[in-house]
């Protein structure tokens, strides 16, 4: 690529700053960006800044003011005093040449920003900036700074400036404050900025007050120097809330300027800057105003101005000064939101700005797609109800005299927002773009939030009020209403418990309605939308019929039939329908045989999905747990199962149908999965599914927290189903796992599957047919070697396994205990290193960790004694090693060991021996951790192990004194004496 | 105490005025309706695109009286399978650890954010839950296989 040539002379400079403003390959321009970067880096910078300046060309002298506020930014130290007071007159003279100078604005709004970046780095000895710079210019001539204390006030010197003059000094008082703004807070404090602008405030206040403050508005001036005028102001305002939030500074000068600010939103000219600047305040910084500029405010709103302002907004104009009206209005309703409430019942003002605030709901045009107020004007309702609550709690007891007002208009605001939340026709919402129908969804779910906020103050009248809309727009089959209805009354749904009975009654109109004959009718064409609404009422109502069990029937159906016919709804009908089963399990038991004829049809169609066949699997397994009699459970279980055996069969079937369908010739070409992979995964789906089914079953046929267990049956139960009437049922959930982890070998989801199933068992006290027999779900993990996939995950899943309240002998659980540990130390002796797979390492000391807490004695005895020792030894490891969950375990199975005590003696006497000769090992590791090998957050878990074995090991002194002395010690820079320190600490 | 109720209040009000698409965000309801600004109730929607895209997940965010001086605790109810959250439901972020990259300025806003952005891109350097960071680090893909699943058990509304 072609170079660029250092420049030699101005002339070639110049040439490259003119070549940088032409259109060219970007490589181009930013090698010569580069090349003149470099350049005003430079010592020259300075000079090479002042040569641009007097060039013809703007471009030219635009980019030597840049050079200036290159090199104050990064040259200004170099400065003497005496070398910055003369390029401060410097700079000022070039922005009196550059005004005279032919052209745009430019180069001038640029000079200012170079005399702002001065005053950020010489404030201190330029603290009257705005004065000097007015100063100078009436004077056309760059004065000494010192000229200032003599001269005339500023409002004398602006006499006969001209025009552009003015708009300089405008510029560079906006732009100082905006700068200063952006400065973080240490900078502001350091450099004393709040200090050094203060004595500009009575210039900025003259300025404006001849300008766009004007009392009364000078309407002769030129439009542009009141609208900078006005900019001004309200820069300077916005940085006095800084001032303000920094060192409380009031700037009260600015504060006497409120009234004739005011004023100026009636100038259309000025109408968008100060409705800005108002808005803003408002919002964020009210104090600023005083009582009179509030009361001001207050009958400006009740103006034919304001009135024909807000019309055209209501009317559906959503321009954008139109819709600055609206948050104008809103942001005063917001800081006098405390007042209005209050004062409702006594103030006709208060109640007309109520008024028009509820209307802002009302505006005409579709919510988001258009009416862009609603949405800000539903968050003022919610700050309204939320100061509703703040006044009526603290008015002990009593209703306040201003309640049944504020009621009235919320109810008011609240029926607003029903209309506009009913979605627009599905042809008109579909053209909409994605980012607009998620926010009229997110708008919908704002207005929920409001309904239930409200639902606090007005009680079950608002319930009612959409029940009573529901029955009116069902009989006039009105379905956006109706869906807006009822996603009204769904946002009540954890709130109503205070008006249980109200509600209740006011729901049972509902169901009782004809609501689910329409909802079941064929022929009714609604959109699928009210249907999922109307499937989420039943599923936010769901202890209602609990209640009123007389619609559960009815509920159920549609939910059935909808899992059927709307895919897209089935998952969303599936969770309903298990809410449903599993809280009303009780009522339902009558009717089991109906849901396994239910579900035996949907269970045959292929395109049923699994979350919702799993979903539905475990409503029904609930209904069946609630069966009183255990032996009559045996029966639908049996049944429930032989439709997830179905789904294993067809797995089967499958894959037996695949050599032949592989020995097709082209099978593999293509991009595509050849047939058989294609088929593979298919079987592997449906054996998944039917594992997650059975786990679902599982959990379903859990016995509910909330049920008392009964001790003394237990022992009579376990018969039924390890060798009674259910053991064949459990016979077959084995042989239905064992099936699945035959043909997935090498399958990590069906292991994974296989895991839950068992773990849903493990949680029991109480026989089921799923609880199986420790025995038989220990000789299913065991089969697992060291390259089975989630291999982690199934020692977890033992670790639950040993710590399970399952029925059966603690002698057989130790047993079962011993031939697990067996195994995992296979599987540690396999894995040699910790770091070699630390997800096994870590799963494998926790298990040696429950043991050490649950079945100590197996632990203990574990034979031979080498490969007792070979476990100690790899945890050791783990505690030293890199890895932090291993380190972890291994620092709580420590933890767990060491303060086992009051064991059977003999147990007692071998740990305690043991421990004699691991001791100072251990001491060692964790002296290598906390001395420095371990990172700050692993302190946490490693200081257990060591409170352990200070508090329970006599001989911990000499040992942690010998690791602190030791080869192994981590750092050098530990001395002898803070050894001595730590270790006194720790043992005290 | 008043400091953290004041900068909640105004934590509120910024949120309200803008808060990222199809995220939630509001102080927890206690008895008689009333507000419980110290604690938020949240949902984290998974970003377009990635793995998590179509998901919505709840989390409790919870301010110490401290705030925001110490940083909020976040936690996902129920606990999300994910390699940075502890199996509490507990969020491990360095934007939201004391020691680490916590700030008084970090808006709830960018809590949330931060979170979501999270979801698709863990942190292997600190994992909070053997689960999901063993397998997101040996086997990407049942790693992915997972969080799909949890996606469509999660959906957005």
């Amino acid at each position: 690529m072609e170079e660029i040539q250092y420049p030699q002379s101005l002339r070639e400079v110049e040439e490259l700053i003119l070549q940088l403003y032409q259109p060219g390959s970007p490589q181009r321009v930013g090698k010569i960006q580069e090349t003149l970067q470099s350049l005003q880096r430079s010592s020259d910078g300075w000079q090479l800044a002042n040569s641009l300046l007097g060039n013809a060309d703007e471009k030219v002298r635009f980019f030597g003011a840049l050079t200036f506020i290159v090199k104050l930014n990064t040259d200004s130290k170099s400065l003497t005093e005496e070398e910055a007071r003369g390029l401060l007159q410097n700079l000022i003279n070039w922005l009196i040449q550059s005004l005279e100078a032919p052209g745009g604005p430019l180069v001038v709004k640029k000079l200012c920003s170079v005399l702002v970046a001065y005053f950020m780095h010489f404030s201190e000895s330029w603290t009257q900036c705005v004065k000097h710079i007015i100063l100078s210019l009436s004077a056309n001539n760059g004065v000494p700074y010192d000229a200032v204390d003599s001269a005339l006030d500023t409002a004398n010197l602006m006499e006969g400036l001209s025009d552009a003059k003015l708009l300089a000094i405008f510029w560079f008082s906006t732009a100082l404050v905006e700068e200063v703004g952006k400065t973080d807070s240490a900078s502001m404090k350091q450099n004393q900025f709040h200090r050094h602008l203060l004595p500009n405030i009575a210039d900025i206040v003259n300025l404006l007050q001849k300008t766009a403050l004007h009392d009364p508005p000078n309407l002769n001036q030129d439009s542009k120097i009141r609208q900078e005028s006005m900019r001004c102001y309200q820069a300077w305002v916005h940085y006095s809330h800084r001032a303000f939030i920094d060192a409380e500074i009031m700037l009260e000068p600015l504060r006497a300027l409120t009234r004739p600010a005011i004023m100026c939103l009636l100038q259309d000219d000025l109408y968008e800057v100060t409705i800005e600047l108002f808005t803003d305040v408002l919002a964020n910084y009210s104090r600023f105003f005083g009582e009179e500029d509030f009361k001001l405010l207050y009958s400006l709103f009740t103006s034919p101005w304001a009135q024909q302002r807000y019309d055209r907004l209501i009317q559906g104009d959503f321009d954008f000064d139109s819709l600055q009206f609206g948050m104008f209005l809103i942001a005063f309703g917001d800081a006098t939101v405390q007042d209005l409430v209050r004062n409702l019942d006594t103030d006709s003002q208060a109640s007309h700005l109520l008024s028009s605030l509820c209307g802002l709901l009302g505006a005409t045009g579709p919510i988001i797609n258009e009416d862009k107020i609603f949405v800000p004007a539903v968050e003022f309702w919610a700050t309204f109800v939320e100061t509703m609550i703040d006044y009526s709690y603290s008015e002990d007891g009593k209703t306040p005299p201003w309640f049944q007002s504020a009621l009235s208009y919320l109810m008011k605001a609240v029926e607003n927002c029903w209309r506009k939340i009913q979605f627009p026709p599905m042809d008109n919402f579909k053209e909409w773009d994605s980012a607009e129908r998620t926010a009229f969804k997110d708008a919908r779910k704002d207005v929920g939030d409001l309904l239930e906020q409200s639902y606090t103050q007005t009680g079950s009248i608002i319930f009612s009020m959409f029940v009573d809309l529901i029955l009116r727009s069902l009989e006039n089959e009105a379905w956006a209403e109706l869906e807006a209805s009822i996603y009204c009354l769904n946002s009540f749904a954890d709130c109503i418990s205070s008006d249980q009975e109200a509600c209740d009654a006011l729901l049972d109109k509902v169901f009782g309605s004809s609501i689910f004959a329409l909802f079941t009718d064929p022929e009714k064409d609604m959109p699928p939308r009210v249907r999922q609404t109307f499937l989420d009422l039943i599923a936010a109502y769901p202890n209602h019929f609990e209640r009123h069990t007389k619609y559960l029937p009815n509920a159920l159906d549609l939910l059935f039939k909808a899992v059927d016919s709307l895919p897209r709804l089935a998952v969303t009908a599936s969770k309903s329908i298990h809410s449903l089963c599993s809280s009303c399990r009780n009522v339902l038991v009558p009717e089991i045989g109906a849901f396994l004829q239910q579900y035996s049809k949907l269970a045959g169609v292929a395109s049923l999905d699994s979350l919702a066949k799993e979903k539905i699997t475990g409503a029904i397994a609930s209904i069946i747990q609630a069966i009183p009699e255990e032996s009559s459970k045996v029966a639908p279980v049996s049944q429930l199962l032989s439709y997830v055996e179905e789904d294993m069969q067809q797995c089967l079937h499958i894959l037996a149908s695949w050599p032949s369908q592989q020995s097709q010739p082209g099978s593999t070409m293509g991009s595509l999965p050849n047939p058989g992979e294609q088929l593979l995964e298919g079987a592997s789906a449906r054996c998944l599914g039917s594992l997650r089914c059975l786990e679902s079953m599982a959990k379903g046929l859990q016995v509910p927290s909330d049920v008392p267990v009964d001790l003394d049956t237990s022992s009579t139960l376990a018969p039924l189903w390890l060798t009674g009437e259910g053991a064949s049922v459990q016979q077959r959930i084995l042989r239905m796992i064992i099936t699945a982890l035959d043909t997935f070998r090498g399958r990590g989801d069906v292991v994974e599957a296989v895991c839950y199933i068992f773990r849903a068992g493990f949680t029991e006290t109480e026989p089921g047919p799923f609880v199986l027999s420790v025995a038989d779900v220990a000789t299913i993990i065991m089969r697992f070697g060291i390259r089975t996939p989630r291999l982690g995950f199934t020692i977890n899943t033992a670790c639950s396994l040993v710590s399970s309240q399952c029925v059966g002998s603690a002698q057989k659980m130790d047993g079962v205990a011993r031939d697990l540990l067996v195994w995992v130390t296979n599987l540690m002796l396999a894995l040699e290193e910790p770091s070699n797979d630390t997800e096994i390492a870590q799963n494998g000391i926790d298990f040696l960790s429950r043991l050490a807490s649950k079945h100590l004695g197996v632990l203990i005895a574990h034979q031979p004694s080498s490969s007792i020792e070979y476990l100690f030894m790899f945890t050791l490891k783990s505690l030293t090693g890199k890895d932090f969950l291993p380190k972890a375990s291994a620092a709580e199975f420590w933890a767990h060991l060491l303060a086992s005590n009051g064991n059977e003696s003999h147990i007692q006497a071998t740990l305690d021996s043991m421990l004699q000769h691991l001791g100072p090992l251990l001491a060692e590791a964790l002296i290598y951790n906390i001395g420095g090998s371990a990172a700050r957050s692993e302190l946490d878990k490693l200081s257990e192990p060591l409170k352990k074995l200070v508090a329970n090991q006599v001989r911990s002194k000499n040992w942690l004194e010998a690791a602190l002395q030791g080869a192994n010690f981590p750092s050098g820079k530990v001395t002898d004496a803070e050894k001595r320190v730590f270790l006194q600490k720790v043992m005290r | 105490m008043a400091l953290c109720q004041n900068r909640l209040q105004e934590e509120r009000k910024q949120w309200r005025r803008d808060h990222p698409f199809g995220f939630f965000a509001k102080p927890a309801r206690g008895a008689n309706g009333v507000l419980d600004l110290k604690v938020w109730e949240c949902g984290i929607p998974g970003k377009d695109k990635t793995l998590w895209e179509g998901g919505l997940f709840k989390m409790t965010v919870t301010f110490p009286d401290e705030y925001p001086t110490k940083p909020p605790k976040c936690k996902f109810v129920p606990p999300l399978f994910h390699p940075n959250v502890y199996p509490s439901g507990t969020v491990c972020l360095s934007i939201l650890n004391e020691e680490e990259g916590w700030k008084p300025a970090i808006t709830i806003k960018q809590i949330l954010l931060g979170v979501q952005d999270l979801l698709d891109d863990p942190n292997p350097d600190s994992p909070a839950q053997a689960e999901a960071y063993n397998l997101f680090k040996k086997d990407r893909t049942a790693y992915e296989a997972k969080v799909k699943r949890i996606v469509r058990e999660h959906p957005a509304p």
